[in-house]
């Protein structure tokens, strides 16, 4: 969780003390459009996975990322 | 007299593969940093001022940063992928002065692609004489269903 909390707060400028499996477009102003691109491809690089569409998606939330990651082997330490 | 507009490549997502650069080379003119600081207001006399580049630690004048790094734009709008491009992010490390008169490489490297979303990561790196003067990455989506 270190590390996708990293990522979160890199691309969407957040601090990784504020994130919650329930962070989500609704409650974080920079999490818009553009940056939900930007962060599907840094989990793709900085995790070594890719994602399919509906995966892409499907995601609503910091919970469903997790969901997303574990899917694909991504063991996340909390 | 009707000015042409140069129409950008027109490179398709499954047509570029990562690893493969694309390049192009620009002289850096008085003139274009003239017009950079015209359209910025950046008039800095580092960039503008003969005498002052000459009492400088550069003892001439130096290119603004972002003016080379703007070329970047162009690499991506024009040349890889070129037209269906949306630019989403650029870094910037500025790393060596460009002075005037200068002909810059201007080099883009596929360094990720991200097939579910149609993103494009690229090592992006402006070369003068063989050393890197700026260097970033750049993401750029390619809009194949404008």
């Amino acid at each position: 969780m270190k590390r996708l909390k990293a990522i979160l707060s890199d691309v969407l400028e957040i601090d990784e003390a504020s994130i919650t499996d329930e962070t989500s477009p609704d409650n974080v102003d920079t999490w818009d459009s553009m940056n939900g691109l930007v962060l599907v491809t840094e989990l793709e690089i900085k995790f070594n996975i890719k994602f399919k569409m509906e995966e892409v998606t499907s995601v609503k939330c910091v919970g469903d990322i997790k969901a997303a990651l574990r899917s694909h082997g991504v063991v996340l330490s909390e | 007299m009707e000015q042409k507009t140069p129409y950008p490549a027109h490179l398709n997502f499954s047509d570029i593969q990562v690893g493969a650069s694309y390049t192009f080379t620009k002289v850096i003119s008085e003139e274009t940093v003239d017009q950079f600081a015209q359209i910025t207001g950046d008039f800095n006399p580092l960039h503008c001022d003969p005498a002052y580049g000459k009492q400088s630690k550069f003892k001439k004048n130096i290119a603004h940063g972002m003016l080379i790094g703007s070329l970047f734009s162009t690499l991506v709008g024009m040349y890889c992928p070129g037209r269906d491009c949306l630019y989403l992010s650029q870094t910037l490390k500025f790393r060596r002065p460009i002075f005037l008169e200068d002909q810059v490489t201007v080099k883009g490297t596929v360094s990720n692609k991200s097939e579910s979303v149609k993103i494009l990561t690229m090592k992006t790196e402006v070369i003068v004489d063989g050393k890197i003067a700026v260097s970033g990455e750049a993401k750029v989506r390619i809009l194949e269903n404008r």
